[in-house]
């Protein structure tokens, strides 16, 4: 193995041209991953893979869009920095109210707080799936797909998914907090 | 430039980068995203220090809306100048334009 960068591990996502983070020491502890280099946080631990960015983001367009390569690269950036900024704003809540462990509640707080409202509603029905799902019923089926739509210039907002039950829920958020829901029994 | 974008061995991820969500993903609801990554870069904050499992499915999630709205806002500049490529610039103008993005202004290269 060959120096302190590249090494195999992850020699294959990167290429001469990217940089390292170097010395960019982060308060990660040793139970974290047992990589080969603790203290530099490598471009594919700073960021999402871009591999997954890229099909996202492609949701958000219509199909004869395209992305290019900077512009990935730099949503790629975007997105860790809002991770950070969500995070460090759902901690300051937390810490606030003298507590150690930032919960959903902090993070939903943080969306609000920082001009992200539109996702509050969709992802509080997320998450109470995501909830339903872990408590390890085992009557759901397979995946819970669910699809959403989001007009952001129209904070407008339609929420689709399937029950557990089959039953489909639709959502739509409208400009003024509006929300109108149709339940279809199947 | 044709919009390449099939994942070419140059720049920085790879096919092989692509991670299908790891854990969680199949039986919540659809993450999209590795949960582990996003705790990664979590944890990377100094102030950081324990959070719910509600609380990272959160940021996961809305790291999917996140990602799908900026696509979206910069395809609008994207439009207007009758490009179908989105373009880093488009993505500058919307960083610009739109209120909730104001905090990526500079914290980008």
């Amino acid at each position: 193995m060959e120096g302190g960068e590249g090494e195999d591990m992850g020699a294959s996502f990167l290429t001469s041209e990217q940089y390292m983070m170097e010395g960019h020491s982060v308060h990660q502890h040793d139970e974290e991953e047992k990589e080969d280099v603790p203290h530099i946080l490598r471009e594919q631990d700073r960021f999402l893979p871009i591999a997954n960015v890229a099909r996202i983001m492609k949701k958000g367009i219509p199909k004869t869009g395209k992305i290019a390569k900077d512009a990935r690269e730099c949503v790629q950036e975007c997105v860790s920095e809002f991770i950070s900024f969500v995070t460090s704003e759902a901690s300051d809540r937390c810490h606030q109210e003298k507590r150690k462990t930032i919960n959903g509640e902090d993070i939903l707080w943080a969306m609000n707080a920082l001009g992200f409202e539109n996702y509050v509603e969709p992802l509080k029905i997320y998450l109470q799936k995501f909830r339903e799902s872990t408590k390890g019923d085992k009557s759901i089926d397979g995946s819970l797909e669910a699809t959403y739509d989001v007009d952001f210039a129209n904070n407008m907002a339609t929420f689709t998914t399937d029950h557990v039950n089959q039953s489909e829920i639709v959502c739509t958020y409208g400009t003024g907090g509006q929300v109108t829901q149709q339940f279809t029994l199947g | 430039m044709a919009g390449v974008e099939g994942e070419v061995h140059v720049g920085v991820g790879t096919a092989a980068d692509e991670v299908p969500g790891e854990g969680e993903e199949e039986r919540g609801s659809g993450l999209r995203l590795p949960i582990s990554r996003i705790k990664r870069i979590m944890k990377a904050d100094p102030d950081f220090c324990l959070a719910s499992q509600d609380a990272v499915f959160l940021v996961t999630k809305a790291t999917e809306l996140f990602l799908e709205s900026l696509a979206q806002e910069a395809y609008h500049f994207t439009c207007q100048a009758r490009r179908k490529t989105v373009s880093r610039r488009d993505l500058d103008n919307s960083i610009e334009t739109i209120e909730a993005l104001a905090f990526l202004d500079g914290a980008i290269d």
